[in-house]
């Protein structure tokens, strides 16, 4: 039964990327589209490979010849768990808790344990991977680094043992804020709050140690008091039998335990549509507007309704607002950086202004715009308006999420550092036409490539093919604008840098554009 | 009112509609029966214009539904089998955003919600997120919303599943209003008597065709709907 329910679940993910037939039924696979997710998934995973392998090749070069097999290990066992802990956080709570078949999964001779189990172990396998991408590295560095064998063996089963840590943790971490969010009344954003505080404290203790690479233990204990348990964990890896048991007694009991907890108020949480205040109706006057500001407006309270889109497609938004305050602050230690470097301070604009712009090209709400109609797409398809208007209120609520920020971002730069001049108006221009390219992009992207049905909204969010097109392209483009940037610092031809980033983005957003008023709106009406 | 010449809608190698021609004058009540899976929701979304015929034509007041969308969908409204409605927004949000698309004025607008809430039930729950309605809190607000803006075609699947007995009654009565009024409806249904007391013409689809179509009377003779159609399923052999 397990195995049955562990397929559908998986099917339903890998049917993300397959789309629908005219009549509705999935889609088969053709060769070219397994080729494309197959290089998709390929690319992006030797980027995060590469990432990895270059803080292991850092790290290793410091711990490994010195010997320290334990810290080394420890800090990929703890970057690891931590990122598949957060990172699985919501999706453990969307995956056993939101999930729209759970009623009738419940309705079937199914016992409750085993759909949990079903649902647990579908993240569990997505944790594997995510896992896989960081200790693979480190175990493979550390191999041809010349690490002892045992080492190996030991980072293979951390490898094997923390996810089920992680998965368990997040399991009883969701389950708590899955029973919370049915009591409050303003669940998104007491769900996105949170969901971005554990982001902020994963990122500085990834930070913390990516910069504190290669300190010795001691200085290390003395910036960090959680490194004891770094270097117990890491003991695990060298195979000392306190430490592993250690660690598999923690990683299998605290499996056992999360299962006991959820299973026991499984049924009672999937099936209670929370105790919030019911809200009277009180009649007042409402007043006509046009067909595009009730679409826009229609396509805003869909985006701020869920804290999974809002958190999965916006990460850009908070990356350059970050990215403004801290520029700000540190710009006394970047300016004597610039002047050993022989460029002078205004050298920092156009890389601020490329910055802008990687944090608006994270910025692809429009890129599940489409998909996030679902079921309600009969809606506007038996509506008076024609399928450019549905693209352009895609676009324009695309345009007021992102681009909102970005401009707030560039002037809290621009006051903060002192901006003047000429470097003034392209520093809100380049990042303002990143997001309307990846606006424009997105939605050409999402109409060729639609997924309307789905069980949770973290599918058509974070697990479609034009979400992953996009985060591709966007990095492409990302190291173009930086290449350019840093060229025309380097020339001291900032203003010519400057306009051809404007000129590539006009001409890529004129041509996504036709695609999108031409081929992509026809292509929506026969969705 | 509604034309249909030919429609012929295929999904792979499968014909769900085959060669359909039907026509349902103004002020006319239609009902449309079949099996399931006999193509009655492909009729009724190709009437719409969400799906696109293979062939033939569907004509609504005179303007044709694929040279004209805009034009037809319009003056047309559609309830689905089942109302997916958008669940994050209120039930009068959503009532307002359907006005803004038809172009309702503000007073006609704010004086049609209030009296269909009130016939409904429903004025107290607009407020509610439409998350939190029921079934039939849904389909209610799904035919609000198709009366909002006064169309001349109403296009209706299944409008009777999940309505309390004291809704059914009123939708009854509203489409009897609306057909006075000269505009007219088409609908699905599986209740056979509601059928037969309600409509005025009935089209009976198997299998993609139209096995046969005319006014209550004409098709029924002394029969009822339920023989009729056992009939010409084949079921009442069967039994």
């Amino acid at each position: 039964m397990i195995r049955t329910l562990l397929a559908l679940r998986l099917r339903a993910t890998f049917a993300s990327f397959k789309g629908r037939s005219k009549d509705g039924k999935p889609a088969k696979l053709s060769a070219g589209k397994i080729v494309l997710v197959s290089i998709l998934m390929l690319y992006l995973g030797v980027t995060f490979i590469g990432l990895f392998t270059l803080m292991a090749v850092s790290m290793g070069m410091f711990y490994i010849p010195a010997g320290d097999y334990a810290m080394y290990f420890g800090l990929f066992m703890l970057i690891g768990f931590s990122m598949v802990f957060i990172f699985s956080i919501f999706e453990t709570k969307a995956e056993l808790f939101d999930c729209k078949d759970n009623e009738l999964l419940l309705s079937m001779p199914i016992s409750p344990g085993n759909i949990m189990l079903s649902r647990i172990a579908t993240v569990l396998v997505y944790n594997y991977i995510e896992m896989a991408l960081v200790m693979l590295p480190a175990i493979v560095v550390y191999g041809f680094m010349g690490g002892s064998p045992v080492g190996i063996i030991g980072g293979a089963l951390a490898f094997l043992l923390l996810p089920l840590l992680a998965t368990s943790l997040a399991s009883a971490l969701g389950y708590a804020v899955a029973a919370i969010v049915k009591r409050i009344k303003h669940k998104t954003l007491i769900t996105t709050v949170t969901s971005l505080f554990f982001l902020v404290v994963y990122f500085i203790f990834y930070f913390g140690i990516v910069e504190n690479a290669g300190m010795e233990e001691e200085e290390m204990i003395t910036s960090y008091p959680h490194i004891p348990f770094i270097a117990f964990i890491g003991k695990a890896a060298t195979l000392s039998p306190l430490h592993t048991a250690v660690l598999a007694i923690l990683c299998i009991g605290a499996t056992a335990i999360a299962y006991k907890l959820i299973s026991g108020k499984y049924i009672s949480i999937i099936t209670s549509h929370g105790t919030t205040a019911r809200r009277e109706y009180k009649r007042s006057r409402l007043e006509r507007r046009g067909a595009i500001y009730a679409l826009t407006v229609k396509e805003l309270r869909r985006f701020f309704s869920s804290s999974v889109y809002m958190l999965n497609s916006s990460m850009g938004v908070i990356f350059s607002i970050i990215l403004a305050v801290a520029t700000v602050v540190k710009i006394g230690e970047i300016t004597p950086m610039l002047s050993e470097l022989g460029l002078s301070r205004d050298a920092i604009y156009p890389v601020l202004a490329s910055a802008l712009c990687i944090c608006a090209s994270l910025n692809m709400p429009s890129a599940a715009a489409v998909s996030m109609e679902g079921k309600s797409f009969w809606i506007p398809k038996s509506m008076p308006i024609t399928s450019r208007q549905i693209l352009l209120s895609k676009l324009l609520s695309h345009i007021i999420v992102t681009v909102t920020p970005t401009v707030l971002a560039s002037i809290i730069l621009i006051v903060g550092t002192g901006a003047y001049g000429i470097d003034l108006p392209f520093m809100i221009v380049i990042p303002t036409l990143t997001s309307l390219l990846f606006g424009i992009l997105g939605l050409v992207l999402n109409t060729a490539f639609p997924k309307l049905e789905y069980d949770n909204e973290a599918q058509p969010v974070k697990q479609s093919l034009p979400i992953f097109l996009v985060m591709i392209i966007s990095m492409v483009w990302d190291v173009i604008m930086i290449g350019i940037a840093i060229a025309s610092v380097l020339l001291g031809m900032s203003v010519i840098g400057y306009i051809v980033s404007i000129l590539l983005h006009i001409v890529m957003c004129a041509a996504f554009m036709a695609i999108l008023l031409g081929p992509s709106a026809r292509k929506l009406e026969k969705i | 009112m509604l034309r249909i010449e030919g429609l012929t809608k295929r999904y792979g190698e499968k014909c769900a509609v085959d060669d359909l021609t039907l026509e349902i004058p103004d002020g006319v009540i239609c009902g449309f029966i079949g099996h399931n899976g006999a193509g009655k929701t492909t009729t009724l979304k190709a009437c719409m214009g969400i799906i696109s015929a293979d062939e033939g034509n569907i004509y609504i007041d005179g303007k044709s539904v694929s040279s004209d969308p805009l034009g037809t969908k319009s003056i047309t409204a559609y309830i689905p089998d089942n109302p997916d409605l958008y669940e994050f927004l209120s039930g009068i949000r959503y009532l307002n955003f359907v006005a803004d698309v038809y172009g309702v004025s503000a007073e006609v607008r704010n004086e049609r919600i209030a009296a269909l809430a009130d016939k409904f039930g429903l004025t107290a729950d607009l407020a509610q997120p439409i998350s939190a309605y029921s079934h039939g809190m849904k389909q209610k607000l799904a035919i609000i919303s198709a009366w909002l803006h006064d169309p001349k075609l109403i296009i209706m699947d299944e409008p009777f599943v999940g309505l309390d007995p004291k809704a059914s009654y009123t939708l009854k009565e509203m489409m009897h209003e609306h057909c006075e009024r000269g505009g007219s409806i088409f609908f699905s249904t599986h209740v056979l008597d509601v059928a037969e007391k309600l409509c005025d013409k009935v089209a009976i689809i198997k299998d993609g065709k139209l096995v046969i179509e005319g006014s209550m009377e004409d098709v029924l003779g002394e029969e009822s709907l339920e023989s009729v159609f056992l009939e010409l399923e084949g079921g009442a052999e069967n039994d």
